[in-house]
């Protein structure tokens, strides 16, 4: 096989952060119309983590984003995305604010909302940035708290999110080298936008002259649809990417899928023919982190020794919007801090 | 009545694909009683449809319904395309 010298951006930092307060099945049944059996069988999760008051989105993005440039032997970046559905603020974004608290004042910073491909459009927005030459080295966060916009009443949804972050460094690099991220496929489906959705909020409520419903502010999802859109979705992108890629099914040692829920990933590895032994999941200690999760399954698998250099991993991750997204990765060999 | 060979393809996946339990599995045995829940039944929606080549939307598969039905309506589906 011959070098190939093409400019591409190189994972070379990894990093998360968890909210300390863990919330179990068990808790919730004492509040809600639910037990654990139910939620581990239709889910898979035994527990997640919930911020406490005071604390906000960018408190985990800044945590996770310090440990990333930690793995990365420190220095400056010229780029921080902070993927998010649930930012600080409406307006400003968070970026900037987690920026400047992780000494980065100065450099560009934005959010990207894509919900829970999110983290996977922003390694594509990265990857974009330094090919293109904007950007040699990118933080990229991606942190949610999604529990503050569940309904608390809503035992499905609850069950489901858990808070949390996870960053990666990208550094500018060559094709060539282990842990040149690339290539992807995302796509999108806005006539699905219903399925999972907070109506309001937004300028459709603001402007729509009615009074604000306050059922509105929170999260819903319709969940036999959004599991068959999941699923197909994840498994035609992430089969696209493999071609682009030129690998075989058999190929992948790892293959990382949006933490959604593990009857998903359960389904997807099976429609994919990935064996059991080679998906990773974290997804019952930490819930559906949204933008976070494919940053946390990875940290998570890398520091159990489950993915370890040389592995080639395939991600992929699917959410709200609707929207969709999938890459490959040979995995470094980095400090994990 | 569906013919023999779609309920014998119907039951070798919910055992192979779903790990049903082959003693229940029958032609009679309604999805509630093999335990499939919600999710269960869309992703036997969208195997199905693989499998056999004809839509089958998630919303058609009912706790309630036998093995046998599901067959049925399989087999109607097949027939129509």
């Amino acid at each position: 096989m011959t070098a190939d010298h093409r400019r591409a951006a190189v994972l070379c930092g990894i990093g998360t952060w968890l909210p300390p307060r863990v919330v179990t099945n068990d808790d919730l049944a004492q509040q809600l119309d639910t037990s654990d059996e139910w939620i581990r069988s239709r889910t898979g999760i035994r527990e997640r983590r919930v911020i406490d008051p005071g604390t906000s989105t960018s408190d985990l993005a800044v945590e996770a984003g310090a440990r990333a440039l930690k793995s990365a032997g420190g220095g400056n970046v010229d780029l921080v995305i902070v993927a998010t559905t649930t930012p600080d603020h409406p307006c400003p974004s968070t970026a900037p604010e987690v920026a400047s608290r992780l000494g980065l004042t100065g450099v560009p910073a934005f959010d990207l909302n894509a919900v829970c491909a999110g983290f996977v459009y922003s390694l594509a927005t990265a990857v974009g940035h330094i090919v293109a030459g904007i950007a040699s080295r990118v933080l990229v966060i991606g942190a949610d708290t999604f529990t503050t916009v569940l309904n608390p009443h809503d035992r499905t949804t609850v069950a489901i999110f858990g808070d949390g972050a996870g960053a990666v460094v990208l550094r500018a690099g060559t094709a060539d080298e282990p842990g040149a991220l690339g290539p992807f496929d995302l796509g999108s489906d806005g006539t699905n936008a219903e399925l999972l959705i907070v109506p309001a909020g937004g300028s459709r409520q603001r402007g729509s002259g009615q009074p604000l419903d306050p059922a509105d502010v929170h999260f819903r999802m319709d969940g036999q649809p959004v599991f068959r859109n999941a699923v197909t979705r994840m498994s035609e992108s992430a089969a696209k990417v493999l071609a682009q890629a030129g690998w075989r099914i058999e190929d992948v040692d790892r293959f990382a899928c949006h933490q959604a829920n593990a009857r998903i990933l359960t389904a997807v590895a099976r429609t994919l023919e990935v064996p059991e032994e080679r998906v990773v999941m974290n997804v019952d200690r930490v819930g559906n982190t949204v933008a976070a999760s494919i940053p946390l399954v990875l940290a998570d698998a890398a520091a159990a020794g489950d993915i370890v250099p040389g592995h080639r991993v395939l991600i992929t991750s699917f959410g709200a919007g609707l929207g969709w997204g999938s890459t490959v990765i040979t995995w470094p060999d980095i400090d994990l801090g | 009545m569906s013919n023999n060979d779609t309920l014998n393809r119907l039951t070798t996946l919910l055992v192979s694909h779903f790990g049903a339990s082959e003693q229940r599995v029958s032609g009679t045995a309604t999805f509630e009683e093999l335990d499939f829940d919600s999710l269960a039944l869309v992703e036997l929606a969208m195997v199905a449809q693989k499998e056999f080549g004809v839509e089958v939307d998630e919303q058609e598969i009912t706790p309630d319904q036998s093995v046998q039905d599901v067959a049925e309506l399989i087999d109607a589906r097949t027939v129509a395309a």
